[in-house]
């Protein structure tokens, strides 16, 4: 079969995948089975076309990998990795729910922002509108430049954090003005629309990845330390 | 009993002495391998099921690994498809979490 080889690669790779999620004591006896039985499948004589068999010999790969990460029932199997669920263990996750409403919330206002927007261009197209939609990002401006900063933390950390957070709070209203002056169509459902969005998130994303970083380092015994004698 | 536990212990029984291999029960239990295989596990954890390695027929081949149910699994498989087939499963064969070291 054409790109028998190919196939096969990419069937162990996934079977690999799923045996890395296996306790160390059982993932060399599970790997080597279900790799053994990937060129079986993919030369099964009972499964015709071609076609069908490397489809099935990768969905074998993908529900084996899904299989893996589950346990028996409705109890999840948790990877060899990760230990059991502890106290702290269940409050840092409270805390990331927490951070992820948070999130969500931010975005939502945002998303409002942007719908606020596309509705005053529609029906009051004017630029000191604009103009002031910008200024109504300044007071957030200001509160990012004088907040206290907890910690010992690098510049470039925070310089990275601010920039995202002002490009998500002004992005929708410079996407805005774009659209006044004709830099695209200032209609909803438009690209320009949609730049506002995607500045949003991925400023938003930015931002989650270093807050990650910043718990996590806070985290860190040396880090606790050095925030102590701070 | 789950139905593809029922399905399982099913496809064993058509033969019980013949091993089968994971592909094979997979096809003959209509199930897919996220399903089967924590399935054997639990059931050789319970020592319902064997399994062995089979001896490479060709240079380069793969070994397969082939399962089989005990003595004690073929007696509780039919025991426990009777009572299904009875509709009285009222003792659930009780499968408990994987032991440690296996799937």
């Amino acid at each position: 079969m054409k790109g028998e080889r190919w196939l096969l690669r990419v069937g162990e790779f996934l079977v690999a995948r799923a045996a890395r999620r296996l306790p160390a004591a059982a993932r060399d006896r599970h790997h080597q089975e279900w790799a053994a039985e990937l060129p079986v499948i993919l030369g099964d004589p009972e499964i015709k076309p071609a076609a069908a068999r490397a489809g099935r010999m990768l969905w074998f790969a993908a529900d084996t990998f899904r299989g893996a990460a589950l346990g028996p029932g409705p109890a999840r199997y948790r990877g060899a990795h990760r230990g059991a669920m502890t106290k702290d263990g269940v409050l840092k996750s409270a805390r990331w729910v927490g951070v992820g409403f948070g999130l969500l919330a931010v975005l939502l206002v945002l998303l409002a922002a942007q719908a606020f927007l596309i509705y005053r261009i529609i029906f009051t197209e004017s630029l000191a509108g604009y103009v002031a939609s910008v200024l109504g990002a300044l007071p957030y401006l200001l509160f990012l430049r004088f907040r206290k900063r907890p910690g010992v933390v690098t510049f470039s950390e925070f310089m990275w954090l601010d920039a995202a957070l002002v490009a998500a709070a002004t992005g929708p209203h410079l996407s805005a003005l774009a659209g006044h002056l004709g830099w695209g169509h200032a209609l909803p459902f438009a690209p320009i629309s949609y730049c506002g969005y995607a500045v949003c998130a991925a400023c938003i994303s930015v931002a989650v990845v270093i807050m990650t970083r910043n718990v996590r380092r806070d985290g860190r015994p040396d880090t606790q330390q050095r925030s102590d004698h701070a | 009993m789950t139905v593809p536990l029922q399905r399982v212990l099913r496809a064993f029984l058509e033969d019980p002495a013949a091993p089968r291999y994971g592909y094979d029960l997979m096809k003959a239990a209509g199930l897919p391998s996220g399903t089967l295989y924590p399935m054997l596990a639990r059931l050789e954890g319970q020592k319902l099921v064997t399994s062995a390695w089979e001896t490479p027929q060709g240079e380069g081949e793969r070994p397969r690994r082939y399962y089989q149910l005990t003595g004690e699994g073929i007696r509780v498989a039919r025991l426990e498809l009777a009572q299904v087939q009875a509709g009285r499963g009222r003792a659930p064969l009780r499968l408990g979490r994987p032991a440690p070291g296996s799937l």
